[in-house]
């Protein structure tokens, strides 16, 4: 079975650049537990980093908050704080009407806490062990620091 | 993938092929193309014009000058090593 479909799982401006090379070599190929494993991988991949995607020439030139506006990171950061803000605001009406509950701060905790880590994940991973290393090291504790300060300021202390 | 190209432009099925020759194991397209993409980005290869489907890509003057830089390391981490085992008692 030819494996060339997998192509569209890439980003739309990916597969401009890339994809009938992939699809060639896809073609040629045959499919295999394997292959379509590593061409899943190399899609998400391709859809946590779409920075790695190259800039088109018409957009080089582009004035820089239409150009982050235009960036997917961005645009999930933006759509992610809407639905955290839905959030806040739904579970803390909550929260005044039942008074306190122990699952609703964790919640809280986990949701404050898990921006960082979503930074993190959207971000090019700088090359080199010792730099990945230490950004986990910042990161990690950023996210607990985060969790604990955004529940407080969202929610008051317990 | 940056050896591979040091001999002169390859597309990506000969870069796939050359890094099983060499390294005695093969990546996948997925693998290929993402590293690919990632190398073009920062700089370290350029594409060269497609021919039919397949785009064949070279070493940037940066690209040379970092794996110059690398395989010097490494060199004399090789050597080191091996002087020292052969020093062993």
């Amino acid at each position: 079975m030819n494996a060339a479909w997998l192509v569209r799982l890439y980003p739309r401006e990916w597969r401009d650049r890339y994809g009938d090379e992939l699809a060639d070599i896809l073609s040629e190929r045959a499919s295999s537990p394997g292959l379509i494993l590593d061409v899943l991988v190399g899609a998400f991949d391709a859809h946590l980093h779409p920075h790695l995607e190259p800039v088109p020439a018409t957009q080089r030139g582009a004035f820089l908050l239409p150009r982050i506006l235009r960036c997917r990171p961005t645009r999930g950061m933006l759509v992610g704080l809407l639905v955290y803000a839905g959030l806040v605001a739904g579970l803390g009406t909550l929260r005044r009407i039942y008074g306190f509950n122990f699952g609703l701060d964790f919640f809280y905790f986990a949701v404050n806490g898990a921006l960082p880590l979503l930074w993190l994940s959207g971000s090019e991973p700088a090359p080199g062990l010792r730099s990945q290393t230490v950004r986990l090291m910042v990161v990690l504790p950023g996210a607990v620091l985060a969790g604990l300060v955004g529940t407080l300021l969202t929610n008051g202390p317990p | 993938m940056l050896v591979s190209l040091a001999d002169g432009p390859k597309h990506g099925y000969a870069i796939m092929d050359d890094i099983a020759r060499l390294a005695d194991t093969r990546i996948g397209p997925g693998t290929l193309y993402g590293a690919l993409a990632r190398l073009e980005r920062l700089g370290l290869i350029e594409s060269l014009p497609a021919e039919d489907r397949r785009r064949p890509y070279r070493l940037s003057a940066q690209g040379a000058d970092l794996l110059q830089h690398e395989l010097s390391g490494l060199q004399r981490i090789a050597s080191a090593g091996l002087v020292r085992l052969a020093a062993q008692p």
